[in-house]
């Protein structure tokens, strides 16, 4: 039996501490753990939850009225809801600065998959190149992941792009603007595919279609955007739950692990954690570290514990995450008609083409949502109309209105690092992470060509794209963070092996997406908790 | 196991009233069917064995499934007030025929019903009274269901918010009280919480004996001299207030006539005459010897129903400007709960106005919805951050999240793909028509405030 100290309950932590403890390991899990709301009437749909909140306005908008757009407003118009704010809620210890970044932290129980839209897809082979292992090692862990989380996937033309592996539930049922997308995609299938090159199919999401133990099937509730009131949207802190039901684990949140200590023989003997709350710092005694407090975190305990053991400051350079780019559409196919709110909210459909690539193959995916319970406030806000007119199109176009998700890949590059500031205040002698990041030279010829292409299949399915609308999103927003401390099959520093474990300290895991050496257009998360299965599977 | 219920029309001036004083603990299941969901009140959180059904009485599929789980059915819903003839049967007769109907299928459990009828199906003339023609139709099918069956017939209804009481108050508000006819015809109000102590009661004795239960209040006033008393009341003086009696015969001859023609235009109606020709008393039974002693009397009652909603503490400007936003926005008044999340978001934003021009900008806003609209539609292309636009802003999206308005939001205004095209095209004609007008007028202004703003000296 080994005793494992695990930083972090996000994606990884949660599922490597999982397997762990099913295999009778002891693991003590630290993490700030800032926790949510319980979830109002957890029985009312969207619509009933409206009528029977005694404060609907606070509930849906905010105390402060913070899901209001304002005319004045710069930034990206949908925010996170009133209730999942705790997700990025950052404690005053925690410094960071970006350029060409804009970064999204979690320190909550669960960590940034309590916001995620369930995107659960399987790297295939040409996703994994640069990878110590193929598709085939990891197959297995992707089959123990989708049956504990719950994954809905079938087969159909994406299937080239995401490999059919085992335990997947069957689909959701689409809704009518959907269903109506993907029967006009069967009509003109052959000449989509031949001539665009793109191809529509079922996403692949971390939902129920059917109840698992205490989690029930999705009953189309249409609360997706405001935490699914019946666990059917799979999240991380589930898994938590399952942990703290073993005798063998032990939780410690409100604590915010600031570096690891080593010796001489670069052997990890205690972390310490500081109190977001009453600031005192503790050293908690370690025997094998995994760190899974997610890329920017961990990568930030990692260069500060050598620092403060050398006084040296490193460089982790390759910093990876998915640019993403929105194209709205209306699809005309559905005008005259409501919008149906009891439906499920998320992307249903997807499209995945390949453009040409550094290495002759790029995969780019698109996540298809329709628009049905999201506010219509922040849209009717940026119309060039006035609020009468544009009330009056918002609410006959809502049912048609749709908009898709297109990401990109992202490589290791020279230049996207992160680091440590080199002053720090003399007060609490804390670090500072600083991260920089620019896209690849030919990232704009890459997105426009690939634009024309979407947008010629949208109007082939009988959409409207408005003009300009399209919207590239910053840097760090898809929050798909990775790459930092890659693995590798050849020891080298900064590097992981092909089974996460530190070349550089004897007794260090990195499970998170640090440890990843490329990183495809598809949500990494699946892939992280898959990965944090194998090596716990593989090392212990 | 315990019992199970459904009721009808319990978001309406009874049902409301019900479905907040029922002792739920005491039964399984309790389904509400309302048309519209927000008006049934319910405590939060939201008691476990309350389902809101939201459907119409004429649509079956609504409700007609979960009849399969109760026990006893309370319908309470009707059409009344001043409807078309046609609506009156349509609801009150049809909707109980198809309500019974579902009840007596095979698969239903329904064993009881409880139907509230009305004191005027008891009336001696019931000519061209649609609404206590259509009740007695519902009353024949309800005693020929084979159904155990009580039928209520309360009398007058009042308390706060009731219907009946508002018209009645309505006239007597006015300098000299018009009374149809001598007004010499007896009536027995009853507080609308002593109808729902006595819908508890039935429910609760288990009283379904195929009996008909006449309920008045507990004391008999004439028609004149109850509109007398709520006059003193609503005036709080002692004199007697001058009444003018009004030839009813004659009015409800002409109107006889007219409703054949434009019944839709006329003010009021012959059968809403009646209770001005029939004594609208309850005939004693044990139930109302029962209930009695602890009813409201009737100076309570008038009080109570004259009774209004506190009026909201919020600045007389910002009321006066959330109103006509309101109407611009939703072409609705708005709420208590929409005035005061405006002026908490008023509070917590603190809206100033920038310079004069923008203060204008809002004062000609807050003017009427005409207004609001040029001042919105200039500002949306001319200057895009005023305080009317950010106000605007915020209104949209608290009515967006409050009942009732959300409703507003949520449906198509045309199912034809062509006439909609048409109407965006009309309504894009219309905003530009706006937009020429007040840029023709506020676009110099907004000059001379940049101008003023540019002088040394200028604010």
């Amino acid at each position: 039996m080994t005793k494992i100290t695990i930083v972090g309950s996000g994606a990884s932590g949660v599922h490597f501490a999982l397997s762990l403890l099913k295999k009778g390991h002891e693991v003590t899990m630290l993490d700030v753990g800032y926790t949510g709301p319980p979830q109002k009437n957890p029985e009312d749909t969207f619509y009933q939850l409206k009528c029977s909140l005694k404060d609907p306005v606070n509930y849906f908008l905010g105390e402060n009225f913070e899901s209001v757009v304002p005319p004045d407003y710069d930034q990206e118009i949908y925010g996170f809801p009133p209730n999942k704010q705790y997700i990025f809620k950052v404690p005053g210890d925690f410094k960071e600065t970006a350029t060409g970044f804009d970064p999204l932290f979690s320190f909550a129980a669960g960590g940034l998959a309590q916001a995620w839209t369930g995107g659960a897809y399987p790297f295939d082979d040409k996703d994994m190149k640069d990878f110590p292992f193929s598709y085939k090692d990891i197959e297995p862990y992707y089959e123990e992941a989708a049956e504990r989380i719950g994954v809905i996937g079938t087969d159909d033309d994406l299937s080239k792009y995401f490999p059919l592996h085992k335990n997947l539930l069957p689909p959701l049922e689409l809704d009518e603007h959907s269903q109506s997308l993907a029967d006009n995609y069967q009509k003109k299938r052959a000449d989509l595919n031949k001539k665009l090159g793109i191809y529509l199919g079922r996403n692949r999401m971390a939902v129920l279609s059917r109840d698992k133990k205490e989690r029930k099937a999705c009953d189309y509730s249409g609360r997706c955007i405001w935490g699914c009131p019946s666990d059917s949207l799979y999240v991380p802190s589930l898994t938590l739950e399952e942990c703290r039901g073993f005798p063998k684990f032990t939780y410690i949140p409100n604590q915010l692990v600031t570096h690891f200590i080593y010796n001489s023989k670069n052997r990890i003997t205690s972390i310490a954690a500081r109190s977001p709350e009453d600031k005192k710092t503790i050293e908690y005694d370690v025997e094998t570290l995994a760190l899974a407090a997610g890329t920017l975190s961990s990568s930030k305990i990692y260069l500060d514990s050598i620092y403060r053991k050398t006084g040296e400051i490193f460089t982790l350079q390759g910093l990876m995450d998915n640019r993403q780019v929105l194209v709205p559409f209306i699809n005309m196919k559905m005008l005259g008609k409501n919008y149906n709110p009891d439906s499920y909210q998320y992307h249903q459909l997807a499209i995945g083409f390949e453009i040409a690539g550094p290495s002759g193959y790029d995969y780019v995916h698109g996540q298809l949502t329709t628009l049905k319970t999201v506010l219509m406030q922040p849209i009717l806000q940026t119309m060039p109309l006035d609020w009468k007119t544009a009330t009056f199109l918002g609410r006959n176009l809502h049912s048609t209105m749709g908009v898709v998700n297109i990401n990109y890949s992202d490589t290791r590059r020279k230049g996207n690092y992160v680091t440590l500031q080199p002053q720090r205040p003399a007060s609490d002698g804390l670090s500072t992470l600083e991260i920089s990041y620019s896209p690849p030279r030919d990232e704009k010829k890459k997105i426009s060509s690939s634009l024309k292409r979407v947008k010629k299949f949208l109007k082939s399915l009988g959409a409207f794209i408005p003009p300009g609308q399209a919207h590239i999103r910053p840097m760090g927003a898809s929050v798909h963070y990775s790459g930092t401390l890659p693995m590798s099959t050849k020891p080298k520093p900064g590097s992981l092996s092909p089974n996460c474990k530190s070349y550089d300290f004897e007794n260090l895991y990195i499970v998170d997406g640090t440890s990843l050496p490329f990183l495809p257009a598809k949500n990494l998360t699946f892939t992280l908790m898959a990965n944090a299965v194998r090596v716990a599977d593989k090392e212990f | 196991m315990k019992p199970s219920l459904l009721i009808t029309g319990s978001g309406g001036f009874v049902g409301q009233r019900l479905t907040a004083a029922l002792d739920l603990a005491k039964y399984g299941k309790i389904y509400c069917l309302t048309r519209k969901r927000e008006n049934v009140r319910l405590p939060e959180p939201k008691p476990g064995n309350i389902e809101i059904i939201e459907g119409d009485l004429l649509t079956a599929v609504a409700y007609e499934s979960v009849l399969e789980q109760v026990d006893t059915v309370i319908h309470l819903a009707a059409a009344t007030g001043k409807v078309n003839p046609g609506e009156y049967f349509k609801v009150n007769a049809f909707g109980t025929m198809l309500l019974l109907d579902r009840c007596k299928q095979e698969k239903s459990a329904v064993k009881n019903f409880l139907f509230v009828s009305s004191i005027a199906v008891s009336f001696k003339n019931k000519s061209r009274y649609f609404y206590a023609q259509s009740k007695e139709q519902a009353e024949n099918y309800v005693k020929t269901s084979g159904l155990n069956y009580t039928i209520l017939r309360p009398t007058m209804i009042m308390g706060k918010g009731s219907p009946v009481f508002a018209g009645l108050a309505q006239l007597a508000g006015l300098p000299v009280i018009p009374v149809f006819g001598k007004g010499k015809n007896l009536i027995q109000p009853i507080h609308v919480k002593d109808v729902v102590k006595a819908i508890i009661h039935i429910e609760a004795d288990s009283r379904y004996h195929g009996e008909v239960l006449e309920l008045g209040g507990p004391e008999t006033v004439s028609i004149k001299d109850f509109m007398r008393k709520i006059a003193r009341e609503k005036k709080k003086s002692k004199k007697s207030p001058a009444v003018f009696h009004l030839p009813i015969g004659l009015i409800a001859f002409f109107l006889s006539i007219l409703e054949r023609v434009v019944y839709g235009l006329l003010p009021m109606t012959v059968g809403q005459l009646a209770s001005f020709r029939n004594d609208g008393t309850a005939k004693g039974n044990s139930l109302a010897k029962k209930l009695s002693p602890f009813m409201t009397g009737l100076d309570e009652i008038i009080e109570k129903s004259l009774e209004q909603d506190k009026p909201i503490d919020i600045p007389k400007p910002l009321l006066r400007e959330c109103r006509v936003f309101c109407r611009y926005l939703v072409k609705q008044t708005p709420n208590n709960y929409v005035l005061e999340k405006y002026h908490q978001c008023q509070q917590k934003l603190n809206f100033q106005p920038v310079d004069f021009f923008d203060a204008f900008l809002l004062k000609l806003a807050a003017a009427r919805p005409f207004f609001t609209r040029m001042t919105d539609a200039y500002s949306r292309f001319f200057r895009s951050n005023s305080i009317v636009r950010k106000k605007l802003a915020y209104l949209m999206a608290i009515l967006e999240t409050s009942p009732p308005y959300f409703r507003f939001y949520d449906s198509v205004d045309s199912k034809g793909k062509l006439g909609l095209l048409v109407k965006i095209g009309i309504k894009g004609i219309g905003m530009a028509m706006h937009l020429l007008v007040s840029f023709i007028f506020l676009f110099p202004l907004q000059l001379v405030a940049k101008i003023v703003k540019g002088k040394p000296g200028g604010q």
